[in-house]
């Protein structure tokens, strides 16, 4: 704590990505711009870490005053665990763009975003947060400009919209309290509501326009149509912040109308209950159960690789909103924990994609194969990260989405427990595929010379990775810093076992039971099995003749079959009604253009005649 | 100095004014050099007023002849008029030296004339303190105003002149018997004195004028349904007069109308008037926005990106708090810097590259860097992204028009500003991603500097907004505190 003193820990974190993403835009040469953005990622995880000790027992606040707001920013156990997992990430990315981009452009606006996600965790104002928000989704909107208009601009929009419900809500939460702060506002609202000062259906409004602002960020069905451009159009080492991190802004505002401000918190009781559940939550958990499938099984149909994590991730970061929604200690803490293991996987995941792209130029499944050999740290790598999206022990991703699972069936919601085992299920279907995929059978010729993935991108995967593993050995690691700032209802017994009321996950027995598993199943396999070695291109098709029309190899419309059987239903598409809307409100555009900006002095004329009409009517009565 | 000097702000640009044709004979550029010259020289005096009035706390009255209102006219200048007398010198400063680029059509000596007289007619709105005296300088800037659309010769130039003379003459004569219903019914023309006896005017008489004076004023505020000649005059005006239209002169109609409206607020039907002006402000915001989406010439879509500026500093104006009055001056200040450097800029580029259609800004990032860089600055301030000064202003109106319970007009205000972010991004895209021909165009320096200082102060303002919204806060305080407006002003024999 002596290497940096406490005045300085906030804004340290806050604006040195800022101020050395200017400095990497500045001077923009080989080597000088990477080391620049480096230092910039790597100053908020420094300060960070030294401040732990600080921020779990205590709080670090710090107030900007501009003359026309005061801006509150406080570092405690829970801005501390999001603002720690997104500067984790963060460096990760610093290292993925040293080596995929060449541009101080991208580094300005990176590390722009990054200290934007940084104001937005440790805000304690309206202000703050809507300021720091805009400056997140500015810069990662100009990631994707660069690379492809019409994405950049659905994304803006959605955003756009969001932030503005947001601006809306928070002017009118100004209007009826006078104040800012979180917990002063929410307090003052909550009196209020008490007393008959505030309708219902006024606070109604602002939880629904939160909602709306944080549900695009989340990137929650229907608002999530952004998700798989933005992602997919941009440099892969950005996008693992991006969908790592800035899509947790969005649940991060979900918990601050949740949790931090209690006043809204109240309003679930006020909405009433619906089969024994609180209306309010239970609409969050359905929005994020419906997310989950939905992208899911979007996810499984793609075949682009980018696509397919992008819509992954949606679906990934839907059951956080599903965990957050069913409302218990255990869901939630579940979700906390998903939400770091969200990060690290998904933040792996695009970093991997980053070195595939880098290396090979490709993006579509049909194009790859083979490559293990040829990138075995790659994937090594990539085996990790699928195993903890999969939900396979002893990663993390298995922890923390057992957790979400026992929360739910313990609020009694079988239905929205089976969406998380269907989601489950599919999310294994497209791991495989991308597994097998791009990393076995036969490699193309033209990926011959394929290289290992550079150092510096390699050392960014290595940073995500540890921590999958790390968290999920000891999944009581990460439940002690939640139950710091939660209470979560989880028991920890050792870093290796956590408890719920309902049962106990021991990660370590669980590990060592698969080591051994592993070994035996190695053992019968080098020395027991009836094993012939055959060629790849030696294949067979149990009998079947391939024609070219219906050819589904695991590398070209794999699953085919899966999307002609919910042809109905990909029928309809969010995104083309959202197109359709754009559209409409175009030639609404001109229409109202053309109609009132006619051209036609008369017609002029005659709008003065009205209004001079409405003011006689006014007037005479 | 005596206060009395302030005077100087109307007389210097009159009398320069009249001195034109007298250097016609030393040519173009001589006048163009003498424009420079006195638009400096007024923004010099406009800063030691500005200076004098900030300093003393205390306004500034000019009494004509040395007649105490409302015997005499005077000039009130307070904490608002001393700010945006500067803001006018300021941007008539700059747009005089972008006059040597952006003006080669003859007869320029009666350019510089119309130009000066411009100037002077804006000052004397905010300046003067007589409702008469209003009129005239209303008329002064409207006339040359009108001259001025048409300068540029074309056929679409006199085309939007006319329309603007039919409507700005229509206005103007239902301001004027608006006037007269009002001093028929008081005997005074004083604003001052109106202010004093508004309560005990006859309620129907107080109504009818005070909408005559509302709709007089709403064409020059370009007000939803009576801005339409707006865009035409806008895109066929020269450039610098183009800038000058939407910094100030537009403001000086906004400002006239908020301060009547104010003076009047214990008058009869009051409210129904705040009302009207909300909704008509909320649809400025709402069709200016939406016709700007689909705009293929750059200087028109600006245009309406203006006017729907424009329709937000009525509404923080006409929601009727304190807070709202203050915000909308501060987004006064905010827009008149942002849409100098636009106007200036795609001006400029227009000047340069032989056109304001969207395909001459393709590659301009390269073509042009820093204009190109100032008219993305610009872009992003105009929509109002944190950081950049606008920003602070928008939040200041949403709060206060929410606060007085127009959160639906907020709303709707708010679903506008998504269009306009939406095509001043196609147009940063077309700048910076579209496709270059290759040419390199050298900028001119005098130009680049006046950019990179806008450039500047909008990411002062923007990141540290504290100085300026101390002053709009004054300002906005002048505007709304009628009584202290009274007490300032040394009434004749009904003074305290």
């Amino acid at each position: 704590m002596t290497l940096v003193p406490e005045a300085y820990v906030v804004p340290l974190t806050l604006f040195s990505p800022l101020v050395f993403g200017v400095l990497a835009w500045l001077f923009d040469r080989d080597w000088v711009r990477e080391t620049l953005g480096v230092i910039g990622a790597a100053v908020p995880l420094t300060v960070l870490s030294l401040a732990y000790e600080k921020a779990s027992s205590g709080t670090i606040s710090y107030t900007i005053d501009t003359g026309v707001f005061k801006l509150h920013f406080v570092l405690n156990s829970l801005s501390w665990y999001f603002a720690f997992i997104g500067a984790l990430v963060g460096i990760a990315m610093a290292f993925g763009l040293s080596s995929t981009s060449r541009r101080g452009y991208d580094w300005l606006f990176s590390l722009m975003s990054f200290t934007g996600v940084m104001g937005v965790f440790l805000a304690r104002d309206f202000v703050s947060l809507f300021l720091f928000w805009e400056l997140m989704t500015f810069g990662s909107f100009m990631m994707v400009l660069r690379r492809n208009r019409h994405e950049s601009l659905k994304y803006f929009v959605l955003s756009v919209i969001g932030a503005y419900s947001m601006l809306l809500a928070i002017g009118m939460v100004y209007a009826k309290t006078g104040t800012l702060d979180y917990a002063m506002a929410s307090q003052t609202l909550l009196l209020l509501t008490k007393m008959g000062g505030v309708s219902k259906a006024y606070v109604d409004t602002i939880f629904a326009l939160f909602l709306l602002a944080f549900g695009v960020k989340a990137g929650v069905v229907p608002l999530h149509v952004w998700a798989p451009g933005a992602y997919g159009e941009n440099d892969q080492s950005y996008t693992s912040f991006f969908s790592g991190v800035l899509s947790k802004a969005g649940v991060y505002g979900f918990i601050i109308t949740l949790f931090v401000m209690p006043s809204l918190y109240g309003i679930y009781f006020a909405m009433g209950t619906f089969h024994g559940h609180l209306t309010g939550t239970y609409l969050i958990a359905w929005a994020g159960a419906v997310t989950v499938v939905v992208a899911s099984f979007l996810a499984v149909l793609q075949e682009d690789i980018r696509k397919l994590l992008a819509y992954s991730s949606v679906g990934q970061v839907g059951y956080i909103i599903l965990a957050l929604g069913v409302f218990n200690g255990v869901a939630v803490g579940g979700a906390m924990f998903h939400v770091l293991s969200h990060a690290m996987f998904k933040g792996l995941f695009w970093l991997i994609s980053a070195a595939l792209i880098l290396r090979t130029g490709k993006t579509r499944f049909e194009d790859f194969g083979g490559l293990a050999e040829k990138m075995p740290v790659t994937f090594a790598m990539a085996l990790i990260a699928v195993l903890s999206l999969a939900g396979i022990p002893p990663m993390a991703g298995f922890a923390s989405k057992w957790l979400i699972y026992e929360g739910a069936i313990q609020a009694h919601m079988p239905l929205v427990a089976g969406t998380i085992f269907l989601g489950s299920a599919l999310a294994f279907a497209y791991v495989v595929r991308f597994l097998y995929a791009v990393w076995f059978g036969q490699r193309p010729s033209d990926l011959d010379d394929v290289r290992e993935a550079p150092l510096p991108l390699l050392v960014g995967m290595t940073v995500l990775a540890i921590p999958n593993i790390v968290f999920g050995i000891a999944p009581g690691l990460a439940v002690r810093l939640i139950n710091r700032f939660f209470n979560t209802n989880i028991t920890v017994n050792s870093y290796y076992s956590i408890s719920t009321p309902t049962g106990t996950y021991n990660a370590l027995s669980v590990t060592l039971v698969l080591i051994v598993g592993l070994a035996i199943a190695g053992l019968v396999y080098i020395y027991g099995a009836n094993a012939r070695k055959i060629k790849v291109t030696n294949t067979y098709q149990s009998g079947n003749p391939v024609t070219e029309e219906y050819n589904l190899v695991i590398r070209r419309n794999f699953y085919r079959p899966l999307a002609e059987a919910l042809d109905f239903w990909l029928k309809y598409s969010w995104d083309r009604f959202y197109e359709r809307l754009a559209n409409l409100s175009e030639d609404f555009a001109d229409w109202l253009r053309e109609g009132f900006y006619n051209g036609n002095v008369q017609s002029y004329s005659w709008y003065l005649a009205i209004i001079l009409l409405i003011l006689a009517i006014w007037g005479v009565l | 100095m005596n206060g009395q000097y302030a005077s100087l702000l109307v007389a210097l640009p009159l009398i320069s004014a009249f001195f034109v044709p007298l250097i016609k004979g030393l040519g173009g550029r001589a006048i163009k050099y003498y424009l420079t010259l006195i638009t400096a020289l007024q923004a010099g005096v406009a800063a030691w007023v500005f200076k004098t009035v900030y300093s003393t706390g205390k306004p500034i009255i000019v009494m004509a002849g040395g007649w105490r209102p409302p015997v005499g006219i005077d000039l009130y200048i307070g904490h608002f008029a001393a700010l945006f007398v500067l803001i006018v010198a300021l941007v008539s400063f700059f747009m005089a030296i972008f006059s040597f680029d952006s003006v080669s059509t003859e007869p320029t000596d009666k350019y510089a004339m119309l130009f000066l007289l411009l100037m002077l007619g804006a000052t004397g709105m905010i300046a003067t303190g007589d409702i008469f005296n209003l009129f005239v300088f209303m008329e002064i800037t409207s006339i040359t105003a009108y001259a001025l659309t048409a300068y540029n010769k074309t056929g679409e130039a006199a085309e939007a002149a006319m329309k603007y003379i039919v409507l700005g003459g229509i206005g103007s004569s239902f301001f004027l018997i608006g006037i007269t219903l009002i001093y028929g019914s008081t005997g005074t023309l004083n604003m001052a004195q109106l202010a004093q006896l508004a309560g005990s005017i006859n309620p129907t008489v107080i109504k009818v004028g005070l909408s005559l004076l509302v709709f007089g004023l709403a064409v020059e505020a370009e007000l939803f349904p009576l801005n339409a000649w707006a865009p035409d005059a806008y895109q066929a005006a020269p450039h610098p007069v183009t800038a000058m239209f939407s910094a100030f002169v537009v403001k000086a109609g906004l400002y006239a109308l908020a301060r009547l409206v104010y003076l009047f607020s214990h008058a009869a039907g009051w409210d129904f008037i705040l009302k009207l002006l909300v909704i008509m402000a909320t649809l400025t915001v709402f069709a200016a926005e939406f016709s700007a989406l689909r705009q293929r010439d750059v200087k028109r879509m600006i245009a309406y990106s203006s006017i729907s500026q424009v329709g937000l500093i009525a509404l923080a104006l006409s929601v009727g708090s304190q807070l709202g009055v203050q915000a909308g001056v501060f987004h006064m200040i905010n827009h008149a810097v942002v849409k100098t450097l636009l106007f200036l800029t795609v001006g400029y580029v227009g000047v340069k590259v032989g056109g304001t259609g969207i395909e001459n800004f393709s590659g301009l990032g390269r073509k042009m860097p820093l204009t190109a860089f100032a008219l993305t600055v610009g872009a992003l301030a105009a929509v109002g992204i944190p950081l950049f000064n606008i920003f602070w202003s928008k939040v200041w109106i949403i709060i206060a028009s929410i606060e007085q319970g127009y959160a639906w007009e907020a709303g709707v205000v708010l679903a506008a500003s998504v269009v306009e972010a939406v095509y001043y991004l196609r147009l940063i895209h077309t700048m910076w991603f579209g496709g270059w021909d290759g040419m390199r165009i050298r900028e001119s320096l005098p130009l680049g500097t006046i950019a990179l200082f806008l450039v500047l102060l909008i990411l002062a303002i923007g990141v540290y907004p504290n100085p300026f919204w101390t002053l709009a806060k004054s300002a906005g305080t002048d505007i709304f505190n009628v009584s202290r407006y009274i007490a300032n002003v040394p009434l004749m024999g009904v003074g305290p």
